[in-house]
């Protein structure tokens, strides 16, 4: 489970927020990192660089980065200048800001964070399911619908806190549902009725993938459109990820540019 | 939940003046940061004091914030599998406790009796009806109702209960506590030890909304209805929210008022500032007021009178800022108003329908069990007719509270405009026994019935009457008597004044006689020197002329 939750965190998107020392700036420049964290961004470097870090360490963590913020005025601030410097050198996505945000900037930068990234990455496929009830079940799919899409495949963690932000962000949205409690149906369900009004026009390719064991009961599978023209797929049975495919041609749509799901 | 083409959901988008419920969550938005420090904070210690002013939001974050994102696995290592009790401690914590109990375990008749078991009786109690993969969460809502029902023994058992269950940790059976109470009550925390430690470790002071989280709190649920705000009116009710206390109530009240007026008038997708301005609406200032006085004002007479009460009732006027709610059973409710239950029942109806929501009971078919309770705190700040009606209620409760004092003093008895002023309040108050009940106050272990107060009062009320009695023959007496003296004293001035009247008659007649004899010599002597002047020519001799009269020519 352990291993389970630090794949899954290392899932979020990286930034790196280069480190400072100015303790002038450092205490608005740690909000910054708090707020980016808080958006969903998992922040690099981790634990505090040493003055004399080699720069070797400080690439191997931009280089994980998909994008990187620094602080111009650090004139005096050698280690900010050299992560500066070799975030150059690897040609990475940068934010430069002249000064540390005050609180009233912290949204504008996280904004423009986010629309670079959003400009740099790959489409993404929300996977949601229950991981104490249906962990086991489900995890062989999603290795799979990487390969089959070529999306990033998005999975929630525990004590989740970017769940709304992903799924406004993803293109496509699963959910997946065994053995979860029915509340926790009903309150993904609500979940993702809000992500649908939120994003207007723009819906996800959605698809709901019921497993029902088959206890004596032929093994089958039906799909049919739900209430917002999301796919309700059940089975009966083992998982299978040809089930998944009335969803996978939505989402080809989508991203094909062809419009949303089809009615 | 309700979908529809022209909206993803179809109902009402907005819930008004009260808190937004479990089951609203869909409606809940702008709120997901807060609820993440929620849960980052209760993985931490497992209680969780979520504090605020009140208007905060403390409850709507609680059951439409976070019970769905426990409910979703959010919480680490937690699961979602949860049975969750949401309670309010009330007058009788423990047995609320069990109540909830047994609605999230399953009925048992010994709940109460595990709980008063020991300190570790919620653990026990807690226990029982759900299996080793499920978390108990009790949510305990306006905890601050601990504070102001004063049986302090009872309240601190109850601290203690909750406090033991999340710190002896059993990891088969985790128990999460969470409360929400009003940040002016914190200081009263320290009565009970132990809990300011606990809170120090796990408070969540709610913070305001940004205006990007009220912009989305107003967007989220109406595009989910299938409207949209106008962008001037988005723009001015964000300004509006500026720094009123009120802010989250008074918002998703007027929000409600314009989107019935909108249903009403059909004026399309949009809710515009046309809405906003409507005269049945009142704008951001007045919308509370209004509505509340039309709700009421459309009540026949009568149950007008028992809406006053029943409201009087439901609200704790205390200290300047400290107005709070106090939920009551119908019953009782009945009994204050001196109405029958059915009526008192009609009068909660009315106000609790949808689109009004002053009042709430957890309870759909309201029984004499059923426990009323005013939706917001803000209600008492901005419906004018309650402010005045809860100051009236306390200062009849003052009234009652010193005539229980002077009741204690042997022989203090309340005289002049001290017992007028009592006997008033009794009479506009409607005093009865079971509408003292909240102002008892115990004194030495020792409270004083209701009937011994009042009998006290009009024990007052006779001495006063004797007394004004005794005063009244004395009275008559020295009337009688200044009456005879006053007879008197006009008698003899009258035969003083009738005396002295002949008196100065006689001296008057004296005097004109004396006048008219001056005169008449005067003119005697004048005729006869005319006499001697005119004789010598005329006759030649004396004319004798006889003068008459006193008076001159």
């Amino acid at each position: 489970m352990t291993n389970k939750l630090r794949e899954s965190r290392n899932a979020r998107p990286k930034i790196y927020l280069a480190q400072v020392r100015d303790p002038d700036v450092k205490s608005r420049w740690d909000e910054l990192k708090v707020k980016i964290h808080a958006e969903g961004y998992a922040i690099l470097p981790k634990g505090i660089l040493p003055t004399r870090v080699p720069d070797g360490q400080i690439r191997k963590s931009l280089e994980t980065a998909l994008l990187s913020i620094h602080l111009d005025g650090a004139q005096n601030d050698p280690l900010a200048q050299r992560q500066a410097e070799i975030a150059r050198q690897i040609d990475k996505p940068v934010i430069t800001l002249p000064d540390a945000p005050r609180a009233d900037e912290l949204e504008a930068v996280v904004g423009e964070a986010r629309s670079k990234l959003e400009a740099a990455r790959k489409p993404a496929i929300y996977c949601i399911y229950d991981h104490y009830m249906d962990g086991v079940q489900f995890s062989g799919l999603f290795e799979l619908i990487n390969d089959l899409t070529g999306c990033d495949v998005l999975r929630p963690e525990t004590g989740e806190k970017y769940h709304k932000f992903r799924l406004r962000g993803s293109e496509g949205i699963l959910l997946f549902r065994g053995e979860a409690p029915e509340d926790w149906l009903h309150s993904q369900e609500d979940v993702l009725l809000q992500t649908a009004a939120l994003r207007g026009d723009l819906p996800a390719a959605e698809a709901h993938y019921f497993i029902r064991r088959a206890n004596g009961n032929p093994p089958g599978v039906s799909a049919e459109r739900g209430p917002r023209n999301q796919w309700i797929i059940k089975r009966t049975g083992e998982p299978n990820i040809k089930d998944l495919q009335p969803f996978f041609e939505d989402l080809r749509s989508r991203l094909n540019g062809t419009g949303g799901p089809a009615a | 939940m309700s979908t529809a083409a022209s909206g993803l959901y179809t109902g009402r988008i907005f819930p008004g003046l009260r808190p937004f419920e479990d089951k609203e969550a869909l409606l809940f938005f702008g709120r997901d940061e807060q609820t993440d420090e929620l849960l980052r904070r209760l993985d931490d210690t497992r209680l969780l004091a979520v504090v605020g002013l009140s208007g905060s939001g403390k409850s709507s974050l609680v059951k439409a914030g976070l019970l769905p994102a426990l409910r979703r696995g959010h919480l680490n290592v937690a699961g979602s599998r949860w049975r969750i009790g949401v309670m309010r401690p009330g007058s009788d914590p423990l047995g609320a406790l069990a109540n909830e109990l047994n609605d999230a375990l399953g009925e048992r008749d010994d709940r109460l009796a595990m709980l008063r078991s020991g300190d570790l009786g919620l653990l026990d109690a807690g226990r029982l009806g759900r299996g080793p993969d499920e978390n108990l969460l009790l949510v305990v809502d306006q905890f601050e109702e601990i504070f102001r029902f004063q049986r302090t023994e009872e309240a601190a058992e109850f601290m203690r209960l909750l406090l033991a269950a999340v710190e002896e940790y059993e990891p088969e059976y985790r128990v999460y506590v969470v409360i929400t109470m009003r940040s002016d009550y914190l200081g009263d925390c320290a009565r009970f030890p132990g809990l300011p430690e606990a809170l120090n470790e796990s408070q969540y002071l709610v913070p305001r909304m940004t205006k990007e989280q009220l912009r989305e709190a107003i967007e989220g649920p109406a595009a989910l209805g299938g409207v949209q705000l106008e962008p001037d009116l988005l723009r001015r009710l964000l300004d509006k929210t500026g720094d009123d206390p009120d802010q989250l109530p008074v918002l998703q009240h007027l929000l409600m008022r314009m989107w019935e007026v909108r249903e009403q008038t059909e004026t399309g997708a949009k809710i515009t500032q046309k809405e906003y301005d409507h005269p049945s609406v009142g704008g951001w200032e007045n919308a509370l007021n209004l509505h509340a006085d039309k709700v009421f004002d459309d009540l026949p007479e009568g149950r007008q009178t028992i809406a006053k009460r029943v409201f009087q009732r439901l609200t704790e006027k205390g200290e300047v800022g400290r107005e709070s709610r106090r939920p009551t059973k119908l019953r009782e409710l009945a009994a204050v108003a001196e109405a029958e239950e059915e009526e008192v029942k009609a009068v909660v109806e009315h106000f609790r329908e949808e689109g009004c929501n002053f009042l709430t009971s957890p309870d759909r078919e309201l029984t004499g069990e059923s426990v009323i309770d005013i939706s917001h705190e803000s209600l008492i700040r901005r419906w004018n007719r309650l402010g005045q009606w809860a100051a009236e209620e306390t200062d009849w409760g003052e009234w009652y509270r010193r005539v229980e004092d002077r009741r204690r003093i042997e022989g203090a008895y309340l005289v002049e405009g001290e017992l007028e002023s009592a006997l008033q309040a009794r009479k506009n108050g409607c005093w009865n026994e079971v509408w003292a009940e909240r102002y008892v106050t115990e004194k030495d272990g020792s409270k004083l019935a209701y009937g011994g107060v009042v009998g006290f009062l009009d024990e007052s009320m006779l001495r006063r009457n004797a007394e004004l009695k005794r005063l009244g023959r004395n009275r008559a007496l020295t009337a009688a008597a200044a009456v005879l003296f006053a007879v008197l004293a006009i008698a003899a001035s009258y035969f003083a004044w009738s005396a002295s009247l002949s008196t100065g008659a006689a001296e008057v007649a004296a005097k004109a006689a004396q006048d008219a004899q001056r005169k008449n010599a005067l003119l005697t002597q004048k005729l006869a020197s005319l006499t001697q002047k005119l004789t010598p020519t005329l006759w030649g001799g004396d004319l004798d002329i006889q003068v008459y009269g006193s008076g001159s020519f």
